[in-house]
This record gives structure tokens, C-alpha cells and sequence, in this order.
């Protein structure tokens, strides 16, 4: 059922000056706590934590404390910003026949037709909130891009998930757009002026670049 | 050039710089980033100057986001003043940056374009700093 298991004591002191002695000792800070087991600090291995991390965020993680074992999932990573050592996690009982909630990270796969033509590929949500048991949360959720034309844009509710998945997200919520550049669009309209006033050669020219917008103006 | 539109007090005290960056340390819009890894001020002039450096190289296509704002008045006396007759003038604009803020984010060009184009910004900078890139972690 899980992925990894780790062998965490339990601490009785608590405060900076104590996780900084556990920190320099090769052990991290955490807390465990959900369901009705209540908080609990302990400390875990730094190297073995490390490599359970990097197997994905999501990743289920059997905690042995005392004896007994206990299975959850790292909720919130705390780490130094500039060495990225760890700080603090925060572990979370799961059930495996229970739905837990999970930030899971968003890729956009592909490269979008309107940025091929210029346009410039806009993420706007790197990750969204999902409902799924323990085992069935996915390690992200991609989504191909590449029929995106300019002006398009892709909500969380386009967003295919595995079943049993259930995003939390406002389903209206933007997660990327295809954006035409600021200077593109000026050149576009003045070209059109300019060639309006010019006459038949012109509004061929000038057709030409309507048909380039229409793929946003249907969306 | 970057600066508040108005102000509560003119003049202020220059504070310390100690510790880290609590928050802003991540990025929050783009792929790539600046991540100043010293403490410092930043000015206007410099962040401008940061700006047009990154803005040059990418030339077209490519986002570019400031994450800090230079909101702290720094006052200097005129040359050859005797000290005393109070606090000097308000001369320039800074942020103050703590280690592991992310200050510029960057976003729509390939990964070589990016490097290149902070590398460049990054010789604006009064504080040494570094290239991030966005990657899956909590």
C-alpha cells in the first residue's frame, strides 16, 4: 500500500532552539496528526525524508512510531529558500478507503499553435486541489495544449482527470490562455487601417488577418 | 522608473537587514527566475536597469514579472554639507531585499533564452543572486 516506510521518534521538546538541535543532528522537526490519532512531534531521518520527498509530494509514506504503524502523506514541506534543505513537515493519517484532499502539480504538455504563430502560452494555475483516495492521487495532471490557438484559453473544467479523481477548483477557474503580444495586436489593427484605406488589395490582406483572430473570437 | 504614487512619512529610518526571505521565495507566475541569494537595496534605477537588460535579450515574445517594488525613501545630504540641520533629502527609491526573495520571474522564451537574459540582468543587481527555475515540490 505505501511506498516507503520511515522510523520516526517521538520528541518532547519543542521551539526553535530544540529543532535546531534536531536540524544539526541530521533529523527534521514533524508533526503527525488527523483523524482521531491527535499531534504528535517527532523527528525524522533528513536523508531518508529526502529521498521519500522525491518520489512525489502526493507519495504514501508509512511513519513506524513506537512500534506502531501509521500511514500518511506529507501535507506541508517547509524548507530553507536559498539551500532547499528541510525544515518542518507536517504529516497527515490517511485511510487508504477514505478520500483525502491533495495539491497536485499541472502540466501543460506541447507546444500551443498560437505560440507557434507568435502568440505567447499564459499559465495561470500550477496546481489544483484534488479529492481521490490516497492511492489513486495522481503525481500531476498534464494536459496537451498544442491545438490551442491565439486567444484561446483552457479552463479547470476542460481538464481531464484518472477516475476516481475529483478536482476541487472552481471549474470556471482560468489555468492558461494564449495571449496575443501587446506589440502583434498594435501591428495587426494599424496594418488593417492602413490597408483599408488603400482599397481591394488591402481588404484581401485585411481578410487574411481576420482569419488569424478568428480562433479567439469563436472561443 | 519604478516608485510609490504617494507616501505616509517622507523620510524613514533605515532598518536592519537580518535573516531571510519570509515569503516571495517561490515563483509564483513564470518558469524562470532571479533569486537574490544576499541581502540588500535594490533601487529603481537598478531594477529598471534589470528589466531593459532582460527585456533587450528576449526581444520578442516572453513575459516578464517584478515581484519586489521599491516603496523605502533614501534620504542623502548634499556634498560638502557641515552634519547637523537635520535628515538629508529624499534622493532615491529601494526594495529592501532579504536572501531567497525572488525578485524577477520570467516566462514564454526557451530555457537557454532565459539564462542568458538573467545572467545579463542579474550584473544589474547590487547583491549576488540566482537562477531558478520552477520544479515540482511542495
Amino acid at each position: 500500500m505505501s511506498d516507503v516506510t520511515l522510523t520516526a521518534d517521538r520528541r518532547s521538546e519543542t521551539g526553535k532552539g530544540a529543532a535546531g538541535r534536531f536540524r544539526r543532528a541530521g533529523r527534521v522537526p514533524a508533526v503527525v496528526y488527523g483523524l482521531d490519532g491527535g499531534s504528535v512531534p517527532v523527528t525524522v531521518d533528513a536523508h531518508e525524508l529526502q529521498h521519500a520527498l522525491a518520489r512525489g509530494v502526493n507519495s504514501l509514506i508509512t511513519l513506524r512510531i513506537d512500534g506502531t504503524e501509521q500511514l500518511t502523506m506529507a501535507r506541508q514541506v517547509q524548507r530553507n529558500p536559498l539551500k532547499g534543505t528541510l525544515l518542518h513537515v507536517d504529516f497527515v493519517r490517511v485511510r487508504a478507503d477514505q478520500t483525502v484532499t491533495a495539491e497536485v502539480a499541472l502540466h501543460l504538455e506541447g507546444e500551443a499553435e498560437g505560440a507557434k504563430r507568435g502568440g505567447l502560452l499564459e499559465q495561470m494555475l500550477f496546481s489544483v486541489s484534488v479529492e481521490a483516495k490516497p492511492g489513486d492521487i495522481p503525481a500531476a495532471i498534464a494536459h496537451d495544449v498544442s491545438a490551442m490557438e491565439m486567444g484561446d484559453q483552457l479552463y479547470v473544467r476542460d481538464l481531464a482527470v484518472p477516475a476516481g479523481v475529483e478536482i476541487r477548483n472552481d471549474p470556471d477557474e482560468l489555468v492558461a490562455q494564449v495571449s496575443v503580444p501587446r506589440g502583434m495586436a498594435a501591428g495587426a489593427e494599424e496594418g488593417a487601417e492602413g490597408e483599408a484605406g488603400e482599397g481591394e488589395g488591402g481588404e484581401a490582406a485585411a481578410g487574411g488577418g481576420g482569419g488569424g483572430e478568428e480562433p479567439g473570437g469563436a472561443d | 522608473m519604478l516608485m510609490p504614487r504617494k507616501v505616509r512619512h517622507r523620510k524613514v529610518q533605515r532598518g536592519r537587514l537580518t535573516g531571510t526571505a519570509k515569503g516571495g521565495t517561490k515563483l509564483a507566475f513564470g518558469d524562470y527566475g532571479i533569486q537574490a541569494l544576499e541581502p540588500g537595496w535594490l533601487t529603481n534605477r537598478q531594477i529598471e536597469a534589470a528589466r531593459i537588460a532582460m527585456t533587450r535579450h528576449i526581444k520578442r515574445g516572453g513575459k516578464v514579472w517584478i515581484n519586489v517594488f521599491p516603496d523605502k525613501p533614501i534620504t542623502q545630504k548634499p556634498a560638502e554639507t557641515r552634519m547637523g540641520s537635520g535628515k538629508g533629502n529624499p534622493e532615491k527609491w529601494v526594495a529592501v531585499v532579504k536572501p531567497g526573495r525572488v525578485l524577477f520571474e520570467l516566462s514564454g522564451v526557451a530555457e537557454p533564452v532565459a539564462r542568458e537574459a538573467m545572467r545579463l540582468a542579474i550584473h544589474k543587481l547590487p547583491m549576488k543572486a540566482r537562477f531558478v527555475v520552477r520544479q515540482e515540490e511542495a
